[in-house]
């Protein structure tokens, strides 16, 4: 377990007429190694529970554990630079956080800022530009003259040269097109493979939440409503309904097959599978 | 960052709320020059009362007028030394090591920390009670007999208030690439200076980038809707003057007449 939180509560403006509670009592626990896809309407909570899991936001009340530190409510902790190198948080729109000159400058900011020798950090740089897919002829162009899907690739190389164990990311995809998306989503997937990174996403498309992550974390109005496996999820009717979530494509051509009467099995996920079988349940029949 | 008090509009339903902003204005600019006025320890005092209940009237908290102040200690605390350096007159009050302190250098620095401070008052309890839109409104009508000298009212109105649109927008915006650049490591409070002034250039940059993006899609949304500077337009608020205002401007000259008899007739 990486990241638990112990009935946390969080207040925005506390003890003035604009007070807000955007977290009340959310327990959750992040596994170790999954992708955990946090999902809840707009104004739900989701970017305020994210921003505890790097200690940005300190809970009012309650007490988050990340990795072996514990942060208690009403608790002035220490030391949270080191607890940010573990815990990579990649904001919504981060492509508007680049600043520097160059954007392999931009990228060394990080690893720099955690007392990463400049030679390291520089290498550093070069691998996350790598990973995130973009060429090294851009590494010396102005982060302002990239397009918006690779200053975001560059923004979040920025954090991924910080070689974080948990990576945190807030609307990864959003304002993205369908295959900027797509590719985003299997670069996470591949640091989880490939780096066992634990991976944290909010997001609102459900057909990324069935495909890519383990876990889910339902958020509505600042309360918890589910943490299970997604695929407990996506087969929990009552829970889909009353948070009127539409579900994914798959899953609702389960539904229409089985209310036409044939029977396939819902664990199956590949198209051609069930194209196959619906071919075979159609011959079989008199 | 998200609990400035300076220039916030407070809502109430206090007279002051509704008095016509472009009386409003004119009282403060009155008030303005009464506090500026030398009238001595008396005209002072009198000025402080009036002041203070016209925040009463205006059902302003003191909090919130002391938390309006409170930028202004730093500068308040610099007049005094440069003061206590630099004014050699009255008598010696203090010897501290052949260092002498004079009495003119207190009292000069509590005439203008009382001034101010009245200042402060009386801005903060103007843009407390009276609503960004309808202050700009006041302005541009204003400067409207000024347009022949060619002042351009209806511009600067607009300027203004397109300003005081988009503080809050920035202060998100401040919040939000503060925590971007926390989760790189960069730490605001801690640090040698030269981190310091990297972390300041980190937050600057982006702001800088996104203020001129949005300023640019702000000018492209106006001309979309056909806005021209110079063009004739009705107002859908229109502000009217009152009996009400009219009392509260005669209030306010005879303080300011009060002020003047003070300091130059008794």
């Amino acid at each position: 377990m990486t990241i638990a939180f112990k009935n946390v509560s969080y207040e925005y403006a506390p003890n003035t007429p604009f007070a807000y509670g955007a977290l009340k009592d959310v327990s959750v626990s992040i596994k170790q190694g999954s992708i955990t896809a946090i999902v809840g309407a707009t104004g739900s909570g989701k970017t305020t529970l994210v921003q505890h899991l790097n200690a940005l936001l300190l809970p009012s009340e309650g007490e988050v554990h990340i990795m072996d530190r514990v942060i208690v409510a009403n608790e002035k902790p220490k030391q949270l630079k080191s607890l940010r190198q573990h815990v990579g948080l990649v904001f919504q729109f981060p492509e508007y956080q680049l600043f520097e000159e160059t954007v392999i400058k931009d990228i060394m900011f990080g690893p720099l800022n955690f007392n990463v020798t400049k030679e390291d950090a520089l290498k550093k740089a070069h691998e996350a530009l790598k990973v995130v897919g973009l060429d090294e002829e851009v590494a010396q162009k102005s982060p302002l003259d990239l397009s918006g899907g690779q200053k975001r690739r560059a923004a979040i190389a920025g954090i991924l040269a910080i070689d974080p164990d948990v990576l945190v990311l807030d609307e990864p995809t959003a304002g993205l097109d369908p295959q900027g998306s797509q590719a985003m989503m299997d670069l996470f997937v591949g640091l989880n493979k490939n780096q066992k990174k634990t991976v944290c996403i909010v997001t609102h498309d459900m057909e990324h939440v069935f495909n890519y992550c383990d876990d889910v974390v339902v958020i509505d109005k600042g309360k918890m409503v589910a943490s299970c496996s997604v695929n407990e999820f996506f087969f929990d009717e009552a829970l889909i309904t009353s948070l009127n979530i539409e579900l994914p494509k798959v899953i609702q051509l389960h539904k229409l097959l089985k209310d036409h009467g044939i029977d396939i099995d819902p664990s199956i996920t590949d198209l051609d599978v069930i194209a196959a079988q619906i071919a075979q349940a159609k011959r079989v029949r008199p | 960052m998200n609990n400035i008090a300076l220039g916030r509009y407070i809502p109430m339903n206090s007279v002051v709320h509704k008095f016509d902003p472009r009386a409003k204005i004119l009282g403060m600019l009155i008030l303005l020059t009464a506090i500026f006025i030398p009238a001595g320890f008396y005209g002072y005092a009198f000025l402080a009362v009036f002041v203070v209940s016209v925040v009463m009237i205006s059902k302003l908290s003191f909090k919130f007028i002391t938390k309006a102040m409170k930028p202004m200690m730093l500068m308040l605390i610099f007049l005094m030394v440069i003061n206590i350096f630099v004014l050699r007159t009255g008598y010696v009050i203090v010897d501290v090591f052949g260092f002498k302190i004079y009495s003119d250098a207190l009292w000069q620095t509590l005439y203008i920390s009382i001034r101010l401070l009245l200042m402060i008052m009386v801005t903060t309890v103007l843009t407390a009670t009276t609503k960004p839109l309808d202050l700009t409104l006041g302005i541009e009508d204003l400067l409207k007999p000024f347009k022949r000298f060619k002042v351009p009212a209806h511009e600067i109105a607009m300027m203004i208030s397109i300003a005081l649109r988009f503080i809050p927008t920035l202060i998100e915006e401040t919040d939000r690439i503060m925590k971007a650049q926390a989760s790189r490591g960069v730490d605001m409070a801690e640090g040698k200076l030269k981190e310091k002034i990297v972390a300041i250039l980190s937050l600057i940059v982006p702001l800088f980038v996104s203020s001129f993006q949005r300023a640019e899609d702000l000018a492209d949304a106006m001309e979309a809707r056909g806005y021209v500077p110079s063009a004739m337009r009705t107002r859908y608020k229109q502000l009217k003057r009152t009996t009400k205002d009219v009392i509260m401007l005669i209030v306010v000259l005879m303080v300011l007449a009060i002020i003047i008899a003070l300091a130059y007739v008794l």
